[in-house]
């Protein structure tokens, strides 16, 4: 399928959809079905593999994105929009794309696994241990000799597209250091060790931050954007934004003052107005930190005194940086905090926080052009996140089960009502005497935890697969079960680049 | 004309019988002085008593708590912005574990500053009146009582000299023990810079920290807007 092939397909269901969403007297008849079916069918007829290589990848990864998630996210969304017919028939931007998989996500040692391997095997196409980053699975966790860490180091394809002469970058809502972004850049035996105050005392690893800075393949990372600012600044430094505290870093270093040292025509930013007043023509390398750790949540973002960026806004800046490389770029773009509000329990900011993604991925849609440029949006794990009960169609997401027809909320064996949405486990859980009479209960509020089954202070992740949606060069080649590592392969090939080396 | 006097004399006396007691008010927040309190707390049932002493400080933009039973602690700080960030301290281990106001957001914490730097929040207040002054350890203070909660306040500390309540067949028992201008404080809060600092929203990424594994029922995490 080439480009004007694929912005056919999509502005068609575009149009299906702004249809669909203007016209209210639309009635889901048998005819209306039967003839939706004909154009998807005629649609999936006309795809046409795109073998061609690409010139640029972008890879976006919900962190913690289960299908639960996305199936949330969109009717979520949906039913914020007008005219809808429920909510449940939209579709996220990511949706849209052709071409989807599922991906196997444990680990070299874990059936549930964290980020860190996840998005190593993601970003090397080689598994490892929990809590490790671009390493081989016969690294012990934690090791802290610097020779033995080097010895065992998986080429991240982030690395390779340097060497190709590519211009590179990260982009993500969680600290720039945090698992996901690191794996693209650092090769560490603990995730954990973000700057140098992490560091065991007999440990001559260098922390991730430094990695990230003293990165020397190629002409380094041409973008940097996230949370994460006291990883680059020493305890002697004032916080710019929040002055009563301090940079995190015990050695001395300024790494912002590194960066900009190091790279000509570079930036350092830490708030929207720095972010806005960046010139990407102009700017060749641009470090942008804009929390002391993790970037608020897009609920919470307008209210930050310093202002930040959204996801949106990161990814194209980055995109019109990274373009400017007649060679072509490789870009990793992470919504990382819809993990932290599952791991709090939280659905409303879990959601709202794939919807952004979903609307970063749309921005870069419209961008790029589909024969040159593979995008890929997975996730690298899941959670434990359900939608269950027998809730009537646009019955709200956040809220209490009412079945079709039923004028009162589904109750539970104790006459209580209760949410579509819940947690096998985490802080939700509300005791183990009767469940609390949730009829008053605004359940859409943004801070209310939907209810776990396991008390845990911390949610956790999920072991089954996740999905990997893609449009674009060897897009084609995401179909049925996968190993997570696969993705590698397919970006690999896409930008004609021989597997770890 | 003398029964006129009487009579009137009589009327305003009954009058003052029958006017209720002051209601406790706290001055303006930005105005609380700043302070080092140590406390002691008792909690009575028909299984015993538990007693424990703590230790509390208080500035305009930080509250700082240290539980000298387990030798753990909770800071509190407001920006200039009014949000708040909440810090759990574990001396013993020297860790902490970091709430952004975004993190107590997300796990439905709603914290009351004004609660926070006074140990009272308003439905304990609202039903509190004032029956009696006394000093406590050399200070001014005023005695408040409601049907389930007796307070003595320091009034130019503000801050509770006791606070006493029956909850659930225990009777609970917070006693000041003593109490000094911040700037004389016998207790300093500094710690050392070898603590380890953990963000909330990390600790899903932890599973296998013993640490983190050890104090999972001692953080904050929980369900209700109030806590």
């Amino acid at each position: 399928m080439d480009h004007k092939q694929f912005k056919v397909i999509v502005l068609a269901s575009l149009f299906i959809a702004a249809s669909t969403a203007q016209a209210d007297n639309i009635v889901e008849t048998p005819d209306f079905w039967l003839e939706s079916g004909k154009r998807n069918i005629k649609a999936a007829e006309q795809l046409k593999p795109n073998n061609t290589y690409a010139k640029n990848v972008i890879l976006f990864v919900g962190d913690g994105m289960g299908i639960s998630t996305i199936t949330a996210a969109r009717i979520f969304e949906g039913q914020s929009k007008p005219n809808n017919r429920g909510g449940e028939e939209n579709s996220l931007s990511f949706e849209q794309l052709p071409y989807l998989a599922l991906s196997k996500t444990y680990s070299a040692n874990q059936q549930t696994p964290d980020s860190a391997p996840t998005m190593s095997a993601i970003i090397t196409g080689v598994k490892t241990n929990d809590g490790e980053l671009s390493v081989s699975a016969k690294l012990p966790r934690e090791e802290k000799n610097a020779d033995v860490v080097n010895a065992n180091k998986v080429k991240t394809l982030l690395e390779q597209a340097e060497e190709k002469g590519l211009s590179t970058g990260v982009v993500s809502t969680a600290r720039v250091t945090h698992a996901t972004p690191g794996a693209c850049y650092a090769h560490t035996s603990e995730r954990d060790w973000e700057s140098d105050a992490q560091l065991p005392a007999d440990a001559n690893v260098k922390d991730i931050a430094r990695q990230l800075v003293e990165f020397n393949i190629g002409n380094g990372l041409e973008v940097a954007l996230g949370g994460g600012r006291s990883m680059f600044l020493p305890t002697t430094v004032a916080d710019p934004e929040d002055t009563d505290k301090t940079g995190g870093r015990k050695d001395g270093l300024d790494l912002t003052k590194q960066w900009l040292n190091k790279y000509p025509k570079s930036a350092y930013v830490y708030n929207k107005a720095g972010f806005d007043a960046i010139d990407a023509k102009k700017t060749e390398h641009l470090l942008g930190l804009f929390e002391r750790s993790h970037m608020e949540y897009e609920h919470d973002r307008l209210s930050d005194a310093g202002g930040e960026p959204s996801l949106t806004e990161m990814t194209t800046k980055a995109i019109d940086i990274l373009s400017k490389n007649k060679k072509g770029y490789f870009l990793m773009v992470e919504a990382g905090r819809i993990d932290h509000a599952h791991h709090a329990g939280n659905a409303y900011r879990a959601l709202s926080e794939t919807v952004e993604l979903s609307n970063a991925v749309r921005k870069a849609l419209e961008k790029t052009n589909a024969k040159d440029t593979l995008i890929i949006v997975t996730a690298d794990h899941s959670h434990t996140f359900t939608i269950a009960g027998y809730p009537q169609r646009g019955n709200p997401i956040l809220g209490l089960v009412k079945q079709p027809g039923e004028a009162n909320f589904a109750k539970d064996k104790n006459g209580l009502p209760y949410t579509t949405l819940g947690y096998a486990n985490g802080p939700g859980y509300r005791g183990s005497n009767v469940r609390p009479d949730l009829s008053s209960t605004d359940t859409a509020h943004p801070d209310f935890l939907q209810e776990a089954a396991i008390p845990l202070g911390s949610e956790t992740h999920g072991a089954e697969d996740v999905a990997i949606f893609a449009s674009g060069p060897q897009a084609y080649l995401f179909h049925g079960i996968q190993e997570e590592s696969y993705i590698y392969q397919v970006m690999a090939k896409a930008l004609k680049l021989k597997p770890g080396q | 004309m003398l029964k006129i006097m009487l009579w009137i004399a009589l009327l305003l006396l009954s009058a003052c019988a029958q006017q209720p007691g002051k209601p406790l008010q706290i001055q303006a927040l930005e105005q609380l002085p700043a302070l080092a309190a140590e406390f002691e707390t008792i909690v009575e049932s028909d299984g015993g008593q538990q007693r424990y002493q703590w230790r509390f400080w208080r500035t305009a933009k930080r509250v700082e708590t240290h539980n000298l039973q387990d030798n753990t602690g909770e800071i509190w700080t407001k920006s200039a912005d009014g949000k708040i960030a909440y810090e759990r301290v574990f001396h013993d281990q020297q860790q902490v574990i970091e709430y952004t106001p975004g993190d107590l957001n997300a796990i439905g914490s709603v914290p009351d500053w004004s609660a926070i730097a006074t140990l009272l929040n308003q439905p304990m207040i609202a039903g509190l009146v004032e029956d009696d002054h006394e000093q406590v350890l050399g200070r001014p203070a005023s005695h408040y009582q409601s049907n389930t909660l007796e307070v003595t306040w320091l009034d130019r500390e503000q801050l509770p000299a006791l606070i006493k309540r029956n909850d659930h067949g225990h009777t609970i028992t917070t006693r000041v023990i003593g109490i000094y201008p911040l700037a004389e404080s016998p207790w300093s809060y500094q710690r050392s810079t070898n603590y380890r600092y953990t963000d909330f929203a990390d600790i899903g990424d932890k599973e296998s920290d013993p640490f983190i594994q050890s104090i999972q029922h001692k953080i904050k995490g929980a369900h209700n807007h109030s806590d």
